[in-house]
C-alpha cells in the first residue's frame, strides 16, 4: 500500500507541474523548458527555510512561491524578447543557469552534497509524517491548482491567452498588451511549479541539483505533450502515464543483468510509438 | 473519443494497481529476499554492474551451501540511477513485495532519501560505496560498510601539514564525493595558513584547461585532483600533461584504483600521493575476485566494491539466519557483528559506520601505486 501511496504522491506532484506548464505551452503557445528551474527554486527555498530556521512548511512554501514569482518575472521579461524556437532556446538557457546556481552556490544550497533531513509539513500541531496524510495534502494542492487552471482557461483572460497562441499580432491589433498577458501567465505558472517543489522537498526529505536538470524540464514538457496540450485533464493523464509507465516496467521479468537497461529502452520505444500514433496527445486540443 | 480514451486509461491503471497491490513479480515461495538498490544505468553503472555480479556471486555461494535456514536467498535488483526520487520508488516497490532487508551501492543522496522510509516500512539497509559524512547517524536502520570520504580528506590534509605545503591547488568534479573530498580537506586545514585555489568542473565536461591554467598561475606546492569517476580523472590528467603541469599531485581513490590510468600517466603521476580504501584481507579478497573471474570470465573492475558487496550480502544472510527476517533482528545482529570477510574484519560503531574502514596512503612509483608503510 505504501508503494501505491508513493506513486500517487509523485503523480500529484507531477500533475501540478504539468498543469502549470500547460498554461504556458498549451494555452499560450510559448515553448518553455524552464519549469524544472521554478520547481527547484520552490524546493530549495522550502528546504533551506525548514532546515535552517525551523519555519512552518506552509509559510516556507508561500515564501518559495513569492521568490519564484519574482525570478519568473525577471526571466519572463527577458524571454519576451524572443519568439518561437528562440524562446525555447532562451528558456533552455535559463534552466541551465538556475541549475548551475543550485550546483555552485554552495554556501546556500550545499551544492552537489544536497540538503538532507527536510522535515514533513506541520499544521496546527499535526505532522503529515505518514505518507497517506501527505498524499491527502498533495491531492488538496492538486485540486486547488486544477481549479485555478480551470478558472483561468475558462475566463476572458484565458481566451486572450489562446488568441495570443494563435496569432499574437492580430490580438495586439485589438488593443491587447500581449506582453503583459504572456508575463502574467508565465509568473502564475512558475508560482504553481514552486508549490510542487515545496511538496517534493518535504516528501523526499532530501534534495540536490540532480532533481532539477534540463532533463526534468523536458520530462514535464513530455507530460503535457503526451497527455494533450491545452487540456487540463491531459496534464493529469500525462503525469499518471509517465510516472506509472516506468513503475510498471519494474514488474516486467527481464533477466537481472539487462533489466534496468531494457526498461529504459522499452520506456523510450513506448513514448516514440505514442507520439507516432497520437501526436496530439491523448486528449490534446492543440499541437505544437 | 476523448472519454473512451480516458476510460481506457483509467481501466488500465486500475488493473495495474491491482497487480502492483498483490505484488505479482516473482514467486515468493521458499525464498528469502534481499533488496538491492544499485546504479545499474547512468554514469555510476561502472560501480553498479560489477556490484550486481558480486551480489549474484554471494547469492550463489550462500545457496550452494544450503541457503538461509533451508530457504534459497533471492537478491532482487532495482536500478536507482543515482537519483533520490527513483531510489525511493525502487525501495517502495521492493517493500511492497514484503522485502525488509536491503543493500545498496553508491550515491549517498539515494541513501539519505530512502533513510526516512526505512522506519515507516520497518526495513533496514546496509550500504556500500556511500561516502558522505552526512550518512553517519542518519537513521538507526542505515549501516555503512565503507569509509567516510572525510577520512580521505584527513589523510591529504595531514600530508600537507607534514610537508609544510602552503599553497594548494584543487581541481574537483562537482559531485557529492569529489567535492566532498576537496571541501573537507579545506575544512581540516582551516586557520593553518594554507591558501587554496579551488577550481571545479561539471560532470561531463570535456575541457578543464582554463581551470588548470588558473591553478598553474597560482604556483601551488601541490594540486589535488578529485574526481567522481576514472574517466573524469583520465580527462584531467591528459590535459595536465598537455599544459606541461609539473606540480606534485594528490589523487583520489578512483585514480589510485585504476592501474591502467596510473600507468598511462606515469610521468605526470610519478611521486603522486593517493588515498585508497584498502582491502585488509588480500588473500580472502583474491579468493572472491578469482571466483568472480571464473564465473564471469572477466576481472572485477572495482575490486573494493565487489568484495564490499559480496561481504554485505553474506552478512545480511547471516543476520537473517541468526535473528530472523526483520529489520530489528538484522539491526541487532549487525550492531554486534564481528565478521571476517573478504574486505577485512567488519564491525560497526555506535553510528552504524564500519569501525575499521580506513583509507590508506599510496604513492605512485614507476607507473604503479604502492602502499605507503604506516
Amino acid at each position: 500500500m505504501e508503494y501505491l501511496i508513493h506513486i500517487a504522491i509523485l503523480i500529484s506532484i507531477y500533475t501540478i507541474l504539468g498543469l502549470s506548464l500547460n498554461l504556458v505551452v498549451g494555452y499560450t503557445g510559448l515553448l518553455s523548458v524552464t519549469q524544472a528551474a521554478f520547481y527547484g527554486i520552490g524546493a530549495y527555498v522550502t528546504a533551506i527555510l525548514l532546515t535552517s530556521t525551523g519555519m512552518n512548511f506552509f509559510l516556507a512554501m508561500l515564501i518559495g512561491m513569492i521568490i519564484t514569482g519574482i525570478v519568473a518575472l525577471a526571466i519572463g521579461f527577458v524571454l519576451s524578447k524572443f519568439k518561437d524556437d528562440y524562446y525555447a532556446l532562451g528558456s533552455f538557457g535559463f534552466n541551465v543557469i538556475i541549475y548551475s546556481i543550485f550546483l555552485n552556490w554552495q554556501s546556500l544550497t550545499q551544492g552537489p552534497l544536497g540538503i538532507p533531513g527536510i522535515p514533513r509539513p506541520t499544521l496546527f500541531g499535526f505532522t503529515f509524517s505518514e505518507n497517506a496524510w501527505f498524499l491527502l495534502l498533495s491531492v488538496v494542492c492538486v485540486a486547488i491548482i486544477y481549479f485555478i487552471c480551470h478558472y483561468i482557461t475558462r475566463s476572458s483572460f484565458g481566451r486572450v491567452l489562446k488568441a495570443v497562441r494563435e496569432d499574437d499580432e492580430v490580438i495586439a491589433v485589438f488593443g491587447y498588451r500581449t506582453l503583459w498577458y504572456k508575463l502574467a501567465i508565465f509568473v502564475i505558472s512558475a508560482v504553481m511549479a514552486a508549490v510542487a517543489g515545496s511538496l517534493f522537498a518535504s516528501y523526499i526529505t532530501f534534495i540536490d541539483p540532480s532533481s532539477f536538470t534540463l532533463m526534468e524540464s523536458i520530462f514535464i514538457l513530455a507530460i503535457i505533450i503526451l497527455g494533450g496540450l491545452a487540456n487540463n485533464k491531459g496534464a493529469v493523464i500525462g503525469a499518471a502515464c509517465l510516472i506509472l509507465l516506468p513503475e510498471i516496467l519494474r514488474f516486467v521479468g527481464f533477466p537481472d543483468e539487462i533489466a534496468a537497461q531494457m526498461r529504459q529502452v522499452v520506456y523510450g520505444v513506448i513514448l516514440i510509438l505514442l507520439m507516432l500514433y497520437r501526436p496530439q496527445g491523448l486528449v490534446g486540443e492543440y499541437r505544437l | 473519443m476523448n472519454k473512451k480514451i480516458i476510460w481506457t486509461i483509467v481501466g488500465v491503471i486500475v488493473v495495474i494497481l491491482i497487480i502492483v497491490a498483490f505484488g505479482v513479480s516473482r514467486s515468493n515461495a521458499g525464498t528469502v529476499k534481499v533488496g538491492a538498490l544499485f546504479p545499474l544505468t547512468g554514469g555510476l553503472a561502472i560501480y553498479g554492474e560489477p556490484a550486481q555480479k558480486a551480489a549474484q556471486l554471494a547469492m550463489q555461494d550462500i545457496n550452494a551451501s544450503g541457503g538461509i535456514n533451508g530457504k534459497q536467498l533471492d537478491v532482487v535488483f532495482q536500478d536507482h540511477r543515482c537519483d533520490p526520487k527513483t531510489a525511493v520508488s525502487a525501495f517502495e516497490q521492493l517493500s511492497a513485495q514484503g522485502i525488509k532487508v536491503f543493500t545498496s551501492v553508491a550515491c549517498s543522496g539515494t541513501v539519505l532519501s530512502v533513510a526516512p522510509e526505512l522506519v515507516t516500512n520497518q526495513a533496514i539497509l546496509l550500504g556500500t560505496t556511500v561516502t558522505t559524512p552526512k550518512i553517519t547517524g542518519v537513521s538507526p536502520y542505515v549501516f555503512r560498510n565503507w569509509a567516510s570520504d572525510s577520512q580521505e580528506s584527513k589523510l591529504f590534509a595531514d600530508q600537507i601539514t607534514a610537508n609544510g605545503y602552503k599553497k594548494v591547488g584543487e581541481i574537483y568534479e562537482v559531485t557529492d564525493y569529489a567535492q566532498g573530498v576537496a571541501m573537507n580537506m579545506q575544512g581540516f586545514l582551516k586557520n593553518s595558513g594554507v591558501t587554496f585555489d579551488a577550481e571545479s568542473f561539471a560532470t561531463g565536461a570535456t575541457d578543464v584547461r582554463t581551470q588548470l591554467t588558473k591553478i598553474q598561475s597560482f604556483k601551488p606546492d601541490v594540486i589535488l585532483v578529485s574526481v567522481q569517476t576514472v574517466s573524469s580523472g583520465e580527462m584531467v590528467l591528459t590535459q595536465m600533461e598537455q599544459l606541461g603541469i609539473k606540480a606534485k599531485l594528490f589523487i583520489t581513490d578512483n585514480i589510485v584504483a585504476s592501474p591502467q590510468t596510473v600507468s598511462a600517466h606515469k610521468g605526470l603521476l610519478e611521486g603522486a600521493v593517493g588515498a585508497e580504501y584498502v582491502l585488509q584481507s588480500p588473500d580472502k579478497a583474491s579468493n572472491v575476485l578469482n571466483e568472480y573471474k571464473a564465473k564471469y570470465g572477466t576481472d572485477c573492475t572495482q575490486p573494493t566494491v565487489c568484495t564490499g558487496v559480496y561481504d554485505a550480502v553474506q552478512m545480511l544472510a547471516k543476520a537473517i539466519q541468526s535473528n530472523g527476517y526483520s529489520a530489528d533482528g538484522v539491526k541487532q545482529y549487525l550492531s554486534t557483528i564481528s565478521y571476517d570477510g573478504s574486505s577485512g574484519l567488519i564491525q560497526f560503531d555506535q553510528n552504524n559506520d564500519r569501525k575499521n574502514a580506513n583509507y590508506s596512503l599510496f604513492m605512485v612509483k614507476n607507473g604503479q601505486a604502492e602502499a605507503v608503510p604506516q
